[in-house]
């Protein structure tokens, strides 16, 4: 017989300080200047680039399986846990 | 055995798509992609081929082909389910995308349609083995355990502009996915008997993001992609990810990424990862990425047996090697190192997946080949 339900106990994620303001430091240096010509050479180098292609790519789409909050199909894909939200 | 596995499939797709590709004249450039993931008792590996091809001046096809197969190795927790049998597991998941581009003087518009069959994640295959061993046989009143037949569809709108010439970029996309998913199940007090009840079998979700890329100085490339996600019986959830590339002279490039994403009643999930880039020379750079991610566990609201994940803590450490000689139209990158997830205690009505949700040791690896014609 299954047992009665009981809560997750879940450990709580922390976020740590300095990790928050990193990110809103990333938030507030969003970029709007207009390369030079110049400028531009240094900038296109394959490792400044945000590419596409899969030899420039960082990310996993494995990994992505694992991790529930990475973003993969717009964060939702079929996890088979239908009874969790 | 995976790296085998993941060479075959690759084999496959470069003969499916390169060869009539290379032959119509239409060809942009061609993508070729192999992952594997591997621990003691689960292998993953996925094999991806896409490709680009002009049909007129401002008329973009992109075709991309992703084979994944799953092995797994599944153990029951003997305290809790002590009829429960180990059975080996394996299932393969076909992905075809096709995006149709616009492309004008500074805008883009694009149309993408997906669609794929089979299992997305190990895991609900161990929770469909699960229910198969305790439902299968259909002797409980109430709904009989169906075979399950994952797959789902979705369709993607997205608009593309230059704001600043070669270096601001905003991005607006909406898109809606559907999901036919294995389905949960669980055992219902009727009154005077229990019955069988059947979980969500289709999950409807939509999504939208807006994205800007944008350039800070001679040194400083930046992205910022914010997300909202609505799906089938859950809450809205808001997400943020964000990368900051930097140029740290002729030969080193540091690049960091984060990633936030929130969801009520209380799951809320963060990453930040460390890369920097060093070129060898013209043709060769090595890089070294770590990464870290940490969320609250899946959120659950089951009666009676909860499949949901515990909170999860995952590390992961990678070595790249990487040549893409300056004017070449060929560049290829191989990428290896450990990934380590590690689980919380799994709660009451959760410690039948306790064998699921334990923590693992992995061995990732990529490799990634790429021609512009």
């Amino acid at each position: 017989m299954p047992l009665p339900n009981q809560p997750i106990q879940g450990r709580p994620a922390s976020l740590p300080l300095l990790i928050f303001l990193i990110l809103i430091l990333l938030s507030l240096l969003s970029g709007c200047a207009q390369a030079s010509l110049s400028e531009q050479a240094n900038l296109s180098r394959p490792g400044m680039l945000f590419s596409e292609s899969a030899v420039l790519s960082s990310g996993s789409s494995l990994v992505s399986t694992i991790e529930p909050g990475t973003e993969d199909r717009g964060s939702a894909s079929a996890s088979g846990c239908t009874v969790c939200r | 055995m995976p790296v085998k596995h993941a060479y075959v499939i690759s084999a496959v797709l470069v003969t499916a798509l390169i060869t009539p590709a290379a032959s119509s004249g239409l060809t942009r450039n061609l993508d070729l992609e192999t992952e594997v993931l591997s621990t003691s008792d689960v292998d993953l590996y996925t094999g991806t081929a896409s490709g680009t091809f002009s049909l007129n001046d401002s008329l973009l096809l992109d075709l991309s082909l992703k084979v994944a197969r799953s092995e797994v190795s599944y153990r029951p927790t003997p305290i809790i389910d002590p009829f429960g049998r180990d059975s080996e597991l394996s299932d393969n998941l076909v992905e075809a995308t096709v995006s149709l581009t616009y492309a004008s003087q500074k805008s883009e518009f694009s149309l993408t349609g997906t669609g794929y069959d089979g299992f997305r994640s190990y895991s609900s295959m161990w929770i469909d083995e699960y229910y198969y061993q305790q439902y299968g046989s259909g002797s409980l009143p109430g709904v009989k355990y169906e075979d399950p037949d994952p797959h789902g569809y979705g369709i993607d709108l997205a608009w593309r502009r230059e704001l600043i010439p070669a270096s601001g970029y905003l991005t607006l996309s909406a898109a809606y996915l559907r999901d036919r998913i294995a389905p949960g199940y669980e055992i219902e007090d009727l009154g005077t008997s229990f019955g069988l009840i059947r979980g969500e079998t289709h999950l409807d979700t939509w999504t939208a993001a807006i994205e800007y890329e944008g350039v800070i100085n001679h040194t400083m490339r930046t992205r910022h992609v914010f997300r909202l996600t609505d799906t089938t019986t859950r809450e809205l959830r808001k997400s943020w990810s964000g990368a900051l590339n930097i140029s740290l002279g002729t030969r080193w490039i540091a690049r960091t990424t984060a990633s936030y994403a929130i969801e009520n009643p209380d799951f809320d999930a963060w990453s930040v990862s460390q890369s920097i880039d060093y070129e060898l020379n013209d043709h060769w750079t090595i890089s070294l990425t770590a990464r870290y991610y940490e969320d609250t566990g899946q959120i659950e609201q089951a009666n009676l047996i909860s499949s949901a994940a515990p909170a999860l803590t995952t590390r992961q450490a990678y070595l790249t090697l990487r040549r893409m000689p300056p004017g070449s139209n060929t560049g290829f990158s191989i990428s290896a190192g450990p990934y380590l997830t590690r689980y919380a205690e799994a709660g009451i009505g959760t410690e039948r997946f306790e064998n699921l949700y334990s923590d693992r040791d992995w061995w990732w690896g990529r490799l990634a080949y790429s021609h512009t014609f």
